[in-house]
């Protein structure tokens, strides 16, 4: 029998498990699917589960590394993708009621690159509906409910990339495949205790994931520690042929090494939040001090000012109204489970196409201020929020808005960002910072979380759900 | 852990939910009840309920007005802005020429 021990190892770990055949591929499937299925269920992570699936990529992965054929450290590894990603012949429901029975006759990129690399995928990762791009007011925005956060089941995971997060925390499977558009890979990695990878924009392809803003998606791996971001981000970075977005393959390839090779200089953003929760506060100030007694470099940094995220803002709104356009017009819109979600595309559809020019253009001038700050840092770092996680039921527009400039301008800019777990409050909810990087520099931010992580046991740490 | 008040977020500027994937209407939704009406946002809401008034019941209405009117303060931010002719897109148009556009 397959326990917590070993559900809850890092993918470097299980593969070398698996790779000394100490631990096999198709047993661990099994296990995951189990755990899932029953744990799985009671805290709404899942969208479907690929059961089938699952067990034929783990016993052809049982056979290829029986007789010596070993793809690399994701051979063998079960995952989650989030149900934007088509699994061919399987249900993708972009978490949404008026997309229920939509199965798609191919995988997506990402989901076609991980089965390269021997991984194998056991479930489709709930998410908010249309991940979020017509709003949403509550938690519970999905066509599969809100999901449960493993470390207090009365929390909301955060969203929209909501049951990876849940999946990672809860040792249902080994990683996820999340998206973020804004704040969908950091937010559920900070209020789940994992780690999140947001790559560059343009560095995972994205075709086969459904579309809400097509110049600010991205799609990037969740797991139990940045090193092992780094090894899924090195699976899945590669050019694109079929996304347009997709980054040429010399700057879109990605080749990992752990550590940096020089001492890190760490920008730490003394405007990334308007007020920090005190606990939160205690452990950042503690993550930048065990940074720099690692030999980091830091000094403060200051994010510019200017109306950045309201550009960003308006790029999704009016990218997301004119991908749902369809859905907007035919009123279907109506059958989304949030009532934020039920209005939002009509609102934004009567944002002028002036403004989008001028938000396009406005981001011009935002990636030369930002890309000018890295002159000094490697990276820049802050509270990945300045809370923790929430009760499912709190009202987002009315309990919990807040100015999110890193975010706006990280996600404007396709800056890569990783969030890890800086320690936990007094409640035993995890907090998280995050490092963030100038376009292409995911090697950076993944140094700077390997330096916090190789100091700091805090992503060790799981839930007893 | 202590609760964090909205107001002790709210700002002047844009104000967004934590919620991630960043929500188009909360973007736009202020700590303040409802700025002054304008033309601008009249003619927005009344561009809904002409064209999908039929839809909507008297709170998502309520609703629509409410979250445009809120809304206004952060456009109206970003076309203060000063743009200069020459400050072009940040996305470009590329030509294609053949099967790929790369």
């Amino acid at each position: 029998v397959i326990g917590e021990d070993v559900l809850y190892l890092t993918v470097r770990e299980l593969g070398e498990k698996i790779r000394t055949k100490a631990l096999s591929p198709v047993e661990l499937a099994e296990a995951y699917l189990e755990r899932s299925e029953g744990l799985g269920a009671k805290l709404n992570a899942y969208a479907t589960l690929t059961r089938e699936r699952a067990l034929d990529e783990a016993r052809a992965a049982e056979k290829e590394i029986g007789v010596g054929k070993y793809r690399g450290p994701l051979h063998g590894i079960p995952y989650a993708a989030k149900d934007l990603l088509a699994a061919k012949g399987y249900p993708t429901t972009w978490g949404a009621r008026p997309f229920a029975n939509q199965r798609f006759d191919h995988d997506a990129n990402v989901i076609r690159r991980l089965h390269a690399a021997g991984a194998v995928l056991i479930g489709k990762a709930a998410m908010i509906e249309l991940a979020g791009g017509m709003g949403y007011r509550y938690g519970t925005a999905s066509i599969s409910g809100g999901a449960k956060n493993p470390w207090n089941e009365t929390c909301w995971t955060c969203g929209s990339s909501s049951g990876s997060g849940a999946i990672v925390a809860a040792g249902l499977a080994a990683f996820a495949i999340g998206t973020e558009t804004w704040g969908s890979i950091v937010c559920p990695s900070a209020y789940c205790g994992v780690s999140g990878l947001r790559p560059t924009f343009g560095r995972v392809g994205r075709s086969g994931a459904m579309a809400l803003s097509y110049t600010m998606d991205k799609i990037g791996p969740m797991a139990r520690s940045a090193d092992d971001c780094g090894l899924i981000l090195q699976a899945l970075a590669a050019h694109d042929l079929h996304d347009r977005g997709s980054l040429p393959q010399g700057e879109a390839e990605f080749h990992y090494a752990h550590a940096s090779e020089k001492p890190l200089r760490i920008g730490w953003l003394t405007n990334a939040w308007k007020d920090v929760d005190a606990e939160v506060r205690k452990l950042t100030d503690h993550a930048s001090a065990t940074l720099r007694s690692a030999g980091a470099h830091i000094g403060d940094a200051a994010l510019p000012d200017g109306p950045w995220e309201a550009a960003a803002g308006v790029t999704i709104s009016v990218e997301g109204a004119s991908a749902f356009e369809s859905l907007i017009e035919s009123g279907r819109v109506s059958e989304l489970v949030d009532p934020a979600g039920k209005i939002g595309g009509y609102i934004n559809m009567t944002i002028p196409g002036t403004d989008y020019a001028r938000a396009q253009r406005l981001r011009g001038i935002i990636q030369r201020k930002i890309d000018a700050l890295f002159d000094s840092f490697d990276v820049i770092a802050a509270p990945s929020l300045p809370i923790v996680a929430t009760s499912m039921d709190t009202n987002l527009e009315t309990d919990l808005a807040f100015a999110d400039p890193l975010g706006g301008i990280g996600n404007f800019c396709g800056l890569p960002a990783l969030s890890v777990p800086s320690g936990f409050t007094s409640k035993g909810l995890p907090a998280g910072i995050q490092f963030v990087g100038r376009a292409l520099d995911d090697h950076k931010v993944l140094a700077a979380a390997n330096l916090f992580q190789s100091h700091d046991k805090s992503h060790r740490r799981h839930p007893s759900p | 852990m202590k609760t964090i008040s909205r107001r002790s977020f709210a700002r002047n500027t844009v104000v967004i939910a934590t919620a991630a994937a960043m929500l188009p209407s909360d973007l736009f939704a202020e700590e303040t009840t409802t700025a002054p009406p304008n033309a601008e946002v009249e003619a927005r809401i009344q561009w809904i309920f002409t064209k999908y008034g039929a839809r909507l019941n008297d709170a998502q209405r309520a609703d629509i007005r409410r979250l445009i009117a809120s809304g206004q303060a952060s456009i109206d931010a970003m076309r203060a802005y000063a743009l200069d002719n020459a400050d072009d897109p940040a996305t470009p148009f590329r030509i294609q020429r053949g099967g790929s556009a790369k």
